[in-house]
């Protein structure tokens, strides 16, 4: 019997201890305000400013798709001002009725003042939130986070998720660089490689498009985590091709034999090694790329002379040449920053040297000599094959 | 409720422990003695004198007037008097007039009669000398039985003739199991027929039937039956022995046997299976297992049983295995979700709401805008409501079932969302875990499933996901320490056997289960071969192409 | 006595039991990117290790470690031993609990307290206690298929989802030389691979002992090569700098999956894996303390203790660390230099040692 004793004063102990936890860890969810995308600036005296898209949760769910689209009914935007993240989130949520939930943001932007000024602190607290996730996108804008975030497109209730499509397809065409909180913070703590991020704007209002839309325009380089410079359109596809992320997307460019000629890429890939020759270092930057040519402006008959293909390809490979040289000159001349990752490759190929040459790299990077080489394939001319006209 | 607590806490003086024994062995004392009633009572012998035993029977069942006693003059000769006695709806009239009062009232034919009354008696009725009975206790049992006992005068032995024809249900479909293919005969109420059924299956010597008779006012009968040549002594003998130390008063149904003989009494899931159908129960009986029928009862109780077998319908194996092992994982997959799924909903919206994609928690957001319950009230609102319509659908009259359903689709359907007591989404995910429960094929699973989902519904809404799987943990623990007359409850996934689980996850052609299951009868034998190499009819295919 | 068991279920067991929290640690963080390098090498040493446990099971086949330690070293010095490895288990079954609340609670459920999901778990490994070790191990034998299983799916997830997984990131090998980094990375030996001690106590279970050395080595590769390719996951997924500054480079990985655009938020599957994996380690180190305790102090009915046990290692759980950054680094210093390493590997060899003097003194006069 004494064993009876001993269970029941154990079973009231657990019992209790149970109790104690049933209050307090519930987080309902009509009471959630769910944060869709994030805006950080900084104000003049300093201070951070938090914008937030947030969801209505007050719309009821019947909308026949009406005629004004939901003129700004489905999402509220709120902002505070405070001394960090978390005092201006906490100034923001004043007049919230309900707590702020981040599980589902989906993209963070960052204003040119503030990233001018460095934002190593606010990504490191992004990355201590366990909410967000490590594959958020983080975009610089070269103006005010808030107008991106404030931004209300007309045809689709919830701006973010446009964002959101917006990022994913341009990553395929190669327009911008891979830019996620992950790679942000991978390239924060180490020491040679440069972090580079996305940019988005406001497109501007023309007479067609009253309304505003954003637009992706380029790269922001990072030196450590301060802003130090951009780069267009033309060069970030430079970029990307050395990362070997360009899926697709056209090239094109005038040749004397064929005219003006488009390709659309298929595929491609690239191999950057790193060797050295005693002192100097030079890289290697092997490219591959398949294509399908779409516009060609000289008359071919492509069943009959299948070399022709050969040549085109080797036009191709000097305008995307040309695009990546464009990049690295714009990266090693004007800025002095590695965007690339060739001091990871000379790290790869050659650890022992590497643990030397690590601290200097600043002042190797813009005079290693780089070689680039580019094999494309035209795979076909689509689904003609002599030119029509 | 004050003495418990002294007792608990406090040493009890020995005083009131002795009278707390005291009580006990005195309540057990006149138990029995109610029961030395019946069994040690001394032999009574009829009298030759048939007065004295027609008085005998009329004092013993006074105040019973379905208890009949004719008297007649065994071949019409006034000095031989006879009576007979038996209870009136047990036996048609007809049938006992032509075979026995006609016979023995006829007068004979030849003149050799009756040197010894009781030889023309025991000739003419077919009955032994052995078979007579000389003890009154058996004498009234037998008439308690249903069965027709003649007293002769002159004779201090009773004859029995068993022509009873109790009022029994015809053979018919059963309701509970509906097959796509397959016979449907079902057990009905008598005993006998539904021994017979399954020996219309089985026709071997190997077939044994071992009987008891359990219960002591309802005497009902209880028949065991197996393959001897197949099932496994060590369970049969077990089985046996159970059922010999069932001391009951009454057995009317089939879980008062059940209730007695199960392993793991206070379990929510059964470990003895029940079926009404006779090929399923011949098929059980093949693999070894052995089948318990009980008498006035139209199911039969087959043990030891395993998990896998409440997911598998004999359908299953009258269909092509490739339908029937897709139809065993969609029951499965029923089984889980029905269980889990209003659990995991209630969890991942009041705690994991980063879980769901965005587009969900958008319209669960809009749709719970007004809600005024939190989920998991909510939740457990709508499970009761579907419960509480359960017991209505079983107890509702015929006459009633139009408006008590449409009552029913408006309490759950569209008004609800509309007032605004609950969202769409839980009404969906509660309707759909409810109608899954029903896919499970037999009944003994599902009631307790619905109960389980409102345990499990209650930890996840209290713990969140790790309540959730905490408690399906604890329910596979559970499950794996079952034990059913000594097989493993989950074998073979339990203790994993590879070669057995050809019949659990997928219905393996019937060619392919060749051998015994191992995990129920513990030997490594063949039962069938494979499918022979050369068909005749193939054979004719090739030399035709050729 | 308990049940004996099968050679499959000795294996599924054994492998479960660091499989469950080492993969929620990034081992070897010194070896940097070639940490799964150096946990492949590390599976010698482990097998060395338990080869030791093994012979001293040889001499007394039909022992624990805790009624042989008696034998070995004597009344009082083996009694005090024994007592020493039961503190030990309970020691690292709270430990294992406090991991398990810890990460939950930072991760998935922050406004939860830890007692309560830590009397959640505790609850149900009680329940499967009492249900006897038979049913333990009949639940590894479930569980370890489907664990293997999970692996594979994150493999195939995280291949499918373009641009996660960089194999650059692996390179370059053996950056500062094999045997440094072999060197620096000693902890491994005492955990993971060290923490199979606890099977010291029911290796005589097994139905088929001459098998034990196989099942012990093929235990110890795979679980070497489960444990490696999660550390290639990991430094190919997250970055050798990230897996080492997360307290959670598992949850981590497993959210940068996104394929098809709807295999999104599999955060689900970490949850379910961490209950599951840390009721398996924490009943089985409990089991082991309470089936010690009923060896030494002689206990009839030991399913009686396993209430009383789990509330003081619920509590023991709380008390032994006050932050989770202190609980990993008493974990990773204080715990590895003074417990793990006398306990797991000096006393075994010098019991080994004893056991061999002694034994083979008793044979001498028969030879």
């Amino acid at each position: 019997m004494l064993w009876k004793k001993i269970l029941l004063c154990f079973l009231t102990i657990s019992i209790s201890f149970s109790a104690i936890g049933c209050s307090g860890n519930k987080k309902e969810i009509q009471r959630l305000f769910i944060v869709l995308a994030l805006g950080v600036d900084s104000t003049p005296d300093d201070r951070i400013e938090v914008t937030m898209q947030l969801l209505n949760p007050n719309v009821s769910g019947q909308q026949t798709g009406g005629t004004d689209g939901a003129s700004g009914r489905d999402i509220i935007v709120l902002s505070g001002i405070g001394d960090t993240f978390f005092d201006a989130v906490f100034q923001a949520s004043k007049s919230m009725s309900q707590v702020q939930h981040f599980g589902h943001t989906k993209y963070i932007v960052i204003g040119e003042t503030l990233a001018r000024k460095g934002i190593g602190d606010l990504v490191d607290s992004f990355i201590r939130i366990e909410e967000f996730r490590l594959n958020t996108p983080i975009l610089i804008t070269k103006g005010k986070a808030l107008e991106i975030v404030k931004l209300q497109t007309p045809k689709s209730p919830i701006p973010a998720i446009v964002v959101e499509n917006l990022f994913l397809r341009q990553e395929m065409i190669g327009y911008r660089p891979f830019s996620y909180l992950l790679d942000f913070e991978n390239s924060l703590t180490n020491d040679t490689t440069s972090a580079v991020l996305a940019v988005i704007n406001t497109s501007k209002p023309s007479e067609d498009t009253p309304d505003k839309t954003f637009v992706m325009s380029g790269t922001a380089v990072f030196k450590k985590d301060k802003l130090a410079g951009y780069l267009t359109d033309k060069e970030t596809r430079g970029l990307q091709w050395v990362n070997g992320k360009v899926q697709v997307g056209s090239v094109t460019f005038v040749s004397e034999e064929f005219g003006k000629v488009s390709c659309e890429i298929v595929k491609s890939s690239s191999k950057v090694k790193a060797i050295m020759d005693g002192d100097k270092i030079s890289i290697e930057i092997n490219i591959k790329t398949t294509s399908d040519v779409r516009r060609i402006s000289a008359k071919i008959d492509p069943v009959k002379q299948p070399e022709i293909l050969d040549r085109i390809g080797k036009e191709q490979s000097k305008a995307i040449k040309n695009e990546i040289e464009l990049a690295l000159n714009e990266s090693k001349d004007n800025l002095g920053l590695d965007i690339f990752g060739f001091g990871e490759a000379v790290h790869r190929n050659y650890p022992k040297e590497w643990k030397k040459l690590q601290k200097n790299w600043d002042s190797l990077y813009p005079n290693i000599e780089v070689k680039v080489n580019v094999d494309s394939t035209i795979r076909s001319t689509g689904l003609s094959n002599k030119s029509a006209k | 409720m004050f003495n418990f607590i002294k007792k608990l806490f406090y040493k009890t003086d020995k005083s009131s422990e002795f009278q707390y024994k005291d009580i006990a062995t005195a309540i057990n004392e006149s138990f029995n003695n109610t029961t030395n009633n019946s069994t040690a009572s001394k032999k009574i012998t009829p009298s030759t004198d048939i007065e004295k035993n027609k008085r005998y029977i009329t004092t013993v069942f006074q105040k019973c007037s379905d208890i009949m006693l004719r008297e007649l003059n065994i071949t019409s000769n006034p000095n031989y008097k006879a009576v007979c006695i038996y209870i009136a709806n047990m036996i048609p009239t007809e049938l006992m007039e032509d075979t026995v009062l006609r016979k023995l009232t006829q007068a004979p034919q030849d003149s050799s009669f009756p040197t010894d009354i009781k030889t023309y008696c025991m000739s003419l009725l077919g009955v032994a000398e052995d078979d007579m009975l000389d003890d009154m206790n058996k004498i009234v049992d037998a008439i308690v039985e249903g069965e027709l006992v003649l007293f002769v005068n002159g004779i201090n032995k009773a004859f029995t003739v068993d022509i009873k024809r109790p009022p029994a249900r015809a053979v018919d479909i059963p309701p509970t199991e509906s097959v796509l293919r397959g016979p449907r005969e079902g057990f009905n109420e008598s005993h006998g027929t539904n021994v017979c059924l399954v020996r219309k299956k089985i026709k071997s010597p190997n077939l044994k039937t071992e009987g008891f008779k359990i219960g002591k006012e309802t005497k009902t009968n209880i028949t065991m039956m197996y393959m001897s040549n197949i099932a496994n002594k060590k369970i049969v003998d077990e089985v046996r022995n159970r059922i010999n130390k069932i001391d009951i008063d009454s057995v009317l149904g089939a879980s008062y046997i059940e209730e007695y003989i199960e392993d793991n009494p206070f379990s929510i899931f059964p470990t003895i299976f029940r079926t009404e159908k006779p090929d399923v129960a011949a098929g059980k009986i093949l693999e070894g297992r052995i089948v318990i029928f009980v008498d006035t009862i139209p199911v039969a109780l087959s043990v030891p049983s395993i998990f896998g077998e409440y997911f598998m319908s004999p359908d299953d194996y009258y269909l092509r295995f490739y339908v029937a092992t897709l139809n065993r994982w969609v029951r499965m997959l029923a089984f889980v979700l029905s269980l889990a799924l209003p659990s995991a909903y209630v969890s991942l919206i009041t705690y994991h709401q980063e879980l769901l994609p965005t587009s969900l928690i958008i319209s669960v957001i809009r749709g719970r805008a007004n809600i005024p319950f939190p989920p998991m009230f909510e939740a457990l609102f709508m499970v009761t409501t579907y419960l509480v319509l359960q017991e209505a659908d079983v107890r509702m009259p015929k006459t009633m079932g139009q408006s008590v359903s449409i009552v029913g689709g408006l309490v759950v359907g569209q008004a609800a969302i509309n007032a605004g007591i609950v969202s769409a989404h839980m009404i969906i995910i509660v309707a759909f875990s409810a109608v899954a429960s029903l896919a499970v094929p037999t009944v003994e699973l599902q009631l307790p499933l619905s109960y389980a989902r409102v345990l499990l519904l209650i930890l996840g809404g209290f713990g969140g996901m790790v309540g959730l799987t905490c408690g399906l943990i604890a329910m596979i623990m559970h499950l794996l320490s079952l034990r059913s007359f000594g097989v493993p409850f989950l074998a073979p996934v339990g203790p994993l056997k590879p070669s057995e689980l050809k019949d659990i996850f997928i219905r393996a052609p019937l060619w392919s289960l060749k051998k015994l299951p191992k995990t129920i009868t513990w030997k490594d034998s063949y039962r069938r071969k494979g499918r022979p190499a050369t068909n005749p009819i193939t054979q004719e295919n090739k030399e035709r192409q050729n | 006595m308990e049940r004996k068991i099968s050679p499959y279920q000795l294996f599924a067991t054994m492998f479960i039991l660091p499989y469950g929290s080492a993969v929620l640690f990034f081992l070897a963080p010194d070896a940097k990117q070639d940490a799964w390098l150096v946990i492949l090498i590390y599976i010698l040493p482990g097998i060395l290790l338990q080869l030791v446990h093994i012979g001293i099971f040889k001499y007394y086949p039909n022992d624990t470690l805790v009624s042989y330690m008696p034998k070995i070293w004597g009344k009082y010095l083996g009694i005090f031993f024994s007592i020493l490895y039961i503190l030990y288990f309970e020691y690292l079954s709270a430990r294992v609990l406090r991991d398990f609340t810890g990460l939950i609670t930072i991760s998935a459920m922050p406004q939860a307290s830890r007692i309560f999901i830590g009397t959640l778990l505790i609850l149900t490994v009680t329940y499967g206690i009492t249900t006897g070790f038979e049913t333990i191990c009949r639940a590894a034998e479930i569980l370890f298929p489907l664990m293997i299983l999970g692996l594979i799916i994150a493999y195939v997830l995280l291949f499918a989802t373009k641009n996660i997984l960089v194999f650059n990131r692996l390179l370059p090998i053996l950056e500062d030389g094999l045997i440094t980094e072999t060197l620096k990375s000693w902890k491994l030996i005492a955990f993971p691979f060290g923490e199979f001690i606890a099977f010291s106590m029911l290796y005589r279970t097994l139905n088929e002992p001459q098998k034990i050395k196989k099942i012990v080595s093929w235990v110890i590769v795979t679980e070497g090569i489960a444990l490696s390719s999660i550390s290639v996951l990991f430094i190919a997924g997250l970055g050798v700098n990230y897996s080492t500054t997360t307290n959670f480079p598992l949850l981590e990985t497993l959210r940068l999956i996104h394929v098809g655009g709807f295999l999104d938020r599999l955060d689900i599957l970490i949850v379910v894996t961490l209950v599951t994996a840390g009721f398996m380690k924490i009943s089985i180190f409990m089991y082991v303390s309470i089936l010690g305790t009923a060896q030494l102090f002689k206990v009839k009915n030991q399913r009686y203790l396993a209430f009383p046990f789990g509330i003081m290692i619920l509590v023991y759980s709380e008390l032994i660390a006050r932050s989770y950054p202190q609980h990993i680094k008493i974990g990773l210093d204080f715990t590895v230099k003074y417990i793990h390493v006398p306990l797991q590997i000096i006393v075994p060899i010098i019991t080994l040692v004893i056991a061999y003097f002694k034994n083979n003194s008793k044979r001498l006069p028969n030879s």
